[in-house]
């Protein structure tokens, strides 16, 4: 199934919103407090997926192509999340 | 949807250049695990280091990569259709729109420079030009094949096969440019703020 130029662009729309989204988050600072980092690395993942599956159509790959980019985009959030978490 | 097989093999809906697309995610995972794990014993210097750099042009630059991604993605779909001249104009606006990105990347360098902000000022800085540094080959790589596609593609015959598996695996390689920056925005603009 290729994606439709409708679909392409309703995932930029939700991708700028969800950029702005987790910019504004991160620039209230330290008074949101430490979890705001788990929910700006969500968003990141969540966009990274998006283009995986929307713009780069990986839907059109097996099982094992989504299994291997669903191992490297979960490594790199919890990563980068888990390490900033507990690293202060 | 295509067989396990052909799409293992490669085809024009899922190219072999995904084999080299996840090649480079993975060293790229390196990397980040190295910048993180080096971070742990001076989180303080880290965060202090990375409020030096400016969140809102890292911010418009993440904007950009994602609105040039969605104008080659665009340009794949039209070609898909046959759309010859819609796909040239996609990739055209494409390239007009990320060019803005690499102009961002080179004033922040000059003006981090000149303020005598280099790679060996610390540690934090050390990393953050060797990861701004590579994705920013990568940039340039991208927007080097959309402008060779742009200027050898016969795009009045995009629907062969050979012309659109070029389209499409730029287009994949210009997504992943993109997929990359979503990891290191938040890891070296956005999280030392909270």
């Amino acid at each position: 199934m290729i994606t439709t130029a409708r679909t392409l662009t309703i995932t930029w729309i939700t991708l700028m919103v969800a950029t702005i989204a987790a910019f504004v988050l991160c620039e209230m600072g330290s008074d949101v407090g430490r979890w705001a980092i788990w929910v700006a690395m969500l968003i990141a993942a969540v966009k990274a997926g998006a283009v995986l599956h929307f713009f780069m159509e990986l839907h059109e790959g097996t099982a094992a192509w989504k299994a291997a980019f669903g191992v490297w985009l979960s490594y790199c959030t919890a990563l980068i999340a888990g390490l900033y978490y507990f690293t202060v | 949807m295509q067989s396990g097989k052909a799409a293992e093999r490669g085809s024009v809906n899922f190219p072999s250049i995904w084999a080299f697309i996840l090649a480079d995610c993975f060293s790229f995972a390196i990397l980040f695990t190295i910048v993180m794990t080096e971070r742990i014993g001076q989180a303080d210097l880290f965060d202090k280091a990375a409020r030096q750099l400016d969140p809102a042009l890292g911010l418009i630059n993440t904007l950009i990569l994602i609105t040039g991604s969605w104008l080659v993605a665009l340009a794949v779909a039209a070609a898909r259709r046959g759309d010859g001249a819609g796909a040239r104009k996609w990739l055209i606006a494409g390239l007009a729109v990320s060019s803005a990105f690499g102009a961002i990347k080179l004033y922040e360098y000059t003006t981090k420079i000149s303020a005598g902000i280099t790679p060996i000022t610390n540690d934090f800085f050390t990393y953050c030009y060797m990861l701004t540094g590579l994705h920013f080959l990568h940039y340039i790589g991208g927007m080097g094949a959309l402008i060779a596609l742009v200027f050898n593609i016969d795009f009045s015959k995009v629907s062969e096969t050979s012309a659109l598996n070029w389209i499409v695996s730029v287009g994949i390689f210009w997504h992943m440019v993109d997929l990359l920056w979503l990891f290191i925005y938040p890891m070296l603009y956005l999280l030392p703020l909270i």
